[in-house]
């Protein structure tokens, strides 16, 4: 973000956000304040420093404050919200990092994990310039990347991606770059900022801060308050809609829409100061792995008993240097890809969008997304009307996921294996297999390539009509290439392998593993007909109490 | 705010007179030269469907649902995103498309309202109050029709359940219908309640299937929609039943609202293993698949399952 812009937004934020609590929130202050340092206080816990001590001072003068000083410590407290959310941001490096391009994103991947990173990379992918064409080969950018293009001509943009890993963020910011796109704004969790390198490459491409453990409600405003402002200044900015890394390796099917919902506020925004780029499109992305990072960590917290799951992890695998070392060697020695898909984007009411940017009907009639807006001919402000806006476009958005997901070896093997296990085992509920195993836990590799089969048909029927996309092995190749690639994966990475070859049969060697990469197939109807449920529908609340990961 | 009125039953010919002397600006856009007529006598000024819309803020479409497919493709060009669409059909398309549904998949508009409820426009012409349930996904839907409504005595009760407020509708038809045949079959009253009443519940069952909110049914467009007898839409479908069971209808495809919603709504049950007998049994009779007789018969003896529902 260029500097004069930080300045004035932060000044903006600021200004609504205490305007909005002071005028017309019709909120006591009194509340409002003691509310802000109820929840700063018991994050703290006792904490000492330079936050708490900023706490305890407030908490003090708040009893006895008049109406007016109330309001200075509204402010104060916006203030600091604010600033803590757009960071430091240093010019200098910001110019030479969008400038230079290829070799400092390799630096941000190095700065994930700076020290083992930097020793074991070039033993991986040799030296000099040949070090990053790893990387380059490794992400597949596809999709409707030359709308996204036209797009931010017309206007600005929100991309949307899929989340499953923190490897995401770092695959969208090369994903941009190689698309010859400057960076976008996101908001990154506070604890990626800890690191020192990573936190400084953050900061400076556009990272802002987001920190999931404040519980105040007046940090939310400010936070929605600022993507906002930075929407209306011609700002592109990336949202990941599922709020959190998806814990079961599902797509994403409920959304959060709070930040979201910043796209059809900013619109009426500019109508409303009659800014000449008004226009907003939201543009849908997924992100495919073949393997994922964080699989082991993820599944697990899902597996956790209810109240034991945790909203916030900080010590997954994304914080462990020697885990990223051997996932990007996997990466890069198994010719695997991570693909990431543009989608078709749509506008803030939920409209597809021509290549043009014009919004469309349903019958590809061009109209004016002005007119959702307008009442008695004017620009008018409804958060309720605007609300129901956004949860339709957050329905487009969940049924574009399902349509441009990329279906790789290993989420088609585990599902299909999984399915067989399930269908040797009736009578043991799925919890009880994933925990405890059943009667039967390996399959001859040969029933095993006819499900594979079967699902490998079904997918592709599928993907003629545009519902699915598909990686050139699952698209073309025969169940036993599948497998292979699948097999060959599972062996590379993970502690243990989801699935092992041993002779002629396969054995579900970690099977949360196995349900975590099958419910990438979750929702695509591969169990209709056979008298099954799909595993995560099937019994979500005994899943989400069981207690413990399958040995 | 200038209303297009789409449609010249009685519906349409209620609502003309009551917003007539709200002193609304209405233009109305009715095909048949008799409804023509009867509206001109009441003061209708016509035009066009596309003209109306054009010009109109609000539309109404008082047509009943298996005539929107075709009315909203006429007009669908002259659409606009602000426009409201408020409209009052009691059924459901191909593949039990609602009446929302069908508007949205044809045209840009969004903030679309759905009349439900007790609208017995014999008690507006007597000076009696009206009674409706209004739905909409958009608040500034619902204010548009009760500041159209204000001063008249059109009594609006709000709701966002527009699954719930459509679902109730269609399959209050279809409950009509079977009350016809149970009479023109020579059951009684009590039989005709308990018809009432399992129509109730499947209407429930199928919209809490859809997303719809399982306290509508026990609202104004659910149970408050049982009581009156003498709807249009209600004695249109009753007198149908009559007729059916005794014999008098000739073999034309009727596509009364009441008919294609008891024939979608079976194919959808059998789709999704939905337990509906009392629709499916609707749709068996007048496919000619089974008399009315032995299909009431077996329906009657069902336990009503109320436990279940």
């Amino acid at each position: 973000m260029r500097k004069q812009d930080r300045e004035r937004i932060l000044t903006d934020v600021i200004g609504r956000v205490v305007e909005e609590k002071v005028t017309t929130s019709g909120l006591r202050l009194d509340e409002v304040v003691a509310d802000s340092v109820y929840h700063e206080l018991r994050r703290l816990k006792g904490e000492r420093g330079d936050e708490a001590t900023f706490w305890h001072e407030l908490s003090e003068g708040v009893g006895s404050a008049s109406e007016r000083e109330l309001s200075s410590l509204v402010r104060r407290i916006v203030r600091r919200y604010a600033e803590e959310i757009c960071g430091r941001f240093d010019e200098r490096v910001y110019d030479a990092v969008t400038r230079a391009g290829e070799p400092v994103i390799g630096l941000l991947l190095n700065a994930v994990s700076p020290k083992r990173l930097i020793e074991g990379l070039p033993s991986i992918l040799g030296d000099g310039p040949q070090a990053w064409l790893g990387v380059d080969k490794s992400i597949v950018v596809q999709g409707q990347v030359a709308q996204l293009h036209e797009l931010r001509k017309r206007g600005t943009l929100l991309l949307v991606p899929t989340h499953v890993s923190h490897m995401d963020s770092i695959a969208v910011g090369w994903a941009l770059w190689k698309m010859g796109m400057p960076p976008f704004l996101y908001g990154a969790g506070l604890n990626l900022f800890s690191n020192p390198m990573l936190g400084f490459f953050l900061r400076n491409l556009g990272a802002y801060t987001v920190d999931r453990r404040k519980q105040d409600p007046l940090y939310k405003d400010v936070l929605k308050e600022y993507a906002q402002l930075t929407l209306e200044n011609d700002y592109d900015n990336i949202f990941f809609p599922g709020g959190t890394r998806s814990r079961t390796g599902a797509l994403e099917k409920k959304l959060k829409l709070g930040l979201l919902g910043t796209g059809v506020s900013a619109y009426v925004q500019n109508l409303k100061n009659q800014k000449k780029k008004d226009r907003f499109y939201v543009v849908p992305a997924t992100l495919s792995f073949q393997l994922v990072l964080e699989a082991e960590t993820l599944i697990d917290d899902f597996l956790q008993e209810v109240g034991k799951s945790r909203y916030i992890i900080t010590d997954d695998e994304a914080t462990k240097p020697r885990r990223i070392l051997d996932f990007l060697t996997q990466l890069f020695s198994l010719d695997s890809k991570i693909y990431f898909t543009v989608g078709r984007a749509i506008d803030p009411f939920g409209n597809d969008v021509d290549d043009e940017g014009n919004s469309l009907d349903p019958r590809g009639r061009v109209i004016d997304p002005r007119d959702y807006v307008l009442r008695d001919g004017e620009v008018t402000v409804d958060p309720q009307r605007d609300a129901e806006f956004t949860r339709e476009v957050g329905e487009r958005i969940v049924d574009a996921y399902a349509k441009d997901t990329v279906i790789q070896a290993t989420h088609l093997c585990a599902h299909a294996t999984l399915l067989l296990l399930r269908k040797k085992n009736p009578g043991t509920d799925l919890v009880r297999l994933l925990r405890a195993g059943g009667r039967v836990e390996d399959l001859a590799l040969r029933e095993v390539y006819v499900e594979v089969d079967r699902e490998l048909g079904e997918m592709r029927t599928l993907c003629a009509r545009g519902g699915v996309r598909l990686v050139p092995t699952v698209e073309k190749g025969s169940a036993d290439d599948v497998v292979a690639e699948a097999l060959r994966h599972f062996s590379t990475y993970h502690t243990r392998a989801a699935l092992t070859r041993r002779g002629d049969r396969v054995v579900a060697t970690d099977r949360a593993l196995l349900f975590y990469y099958s419910n990438r197939l979750e929702g695509f109807g591969l169990e209709r007909g056979l008298g099954l449920k799909p595993a995560l529908a099937a019994d979500h609340r005994s899943l989400a109490s069981s207690s413990s990961r399958s040995s | 705010m200038m209303v297009a009125l789409i449609g010249g039953g009685k519906l349409a010919r209620a609502a003309l007179f009551l917003l007539t002397r709200a002193g609304v600006d209405v233009v109305v856009a009715a095909r048949d030269p008799k409804q023509r007529a009867e509206l001109e006598s009441l003061g209708a000024r016509f035009a066009s469907p596309v003209e109306a819309v054009a010009q109109a803020a609000l539309i109404f479409l008082a047509i009943p649902a298996p005539a929107i497919v075709d009315v909203v493709d006429g007009v669908a060009a002259v659409a606009r995103g602000s426009q409201i669409v408020l409209h009052a059909a009691r059924g459901a398309g191909v593949g039990f498309a609602l009446p929302h549904q069908m508007i949205r998949a044809r045209s840009c508009w969004k903030k679309i309202a759905v009349l439900g409820g007790p609208l017995y426009v014999d008690d507006a012409a007597a000076g009696r109050p009206l009674s409706a349930a209004v739905a909409s996904r958009y608040d500034e839907a619902v204010q548009a029709v009760r500041a159209l409504t204000e001063g008249t005595t059109v009594r609006i009760s709000a709701t966002h359940d527009v699954v719930g407020v459509e679902v109730a509708g269609a399959l209050s038809n279809v409950g009509h219908l079977a009350a016809g045949l149970a009479r023109g079959s020579g059951f009684g009253e009590t039989d005709e309640g308990l018809l009432s009443v399992r129509a109730l519940i499947e209407a429930q069952r199928l919209g809490v299937f859809l997303g719809a909110d399982r306290a509508t049914f026990t609202g104004l467009a659910g149970v408050g929609d049982l009581i009156p007898r003498n709807l249009t839409s209600t004695r249109l479908h009753r007198a149908f039943g009559e007729q059916w069971a005794a014999g008098e209808v000739d073999g034309a495809v009727v596509e009364l609202e009441g008919v294609v919603t008891a024939r979608q709504g079976a194919r959808l049950a059998r789709q999704h293993g939905l337990q509906l007998p009392l629709l499916c049994g609707v749709d068996d009779v007048l496919a000619s698949r089974a008399s009315a007789k032995t299909v009431l018969d077996q329906v009657l003896a069902l336990d009503l399952g109320l436990q279940a529902a």
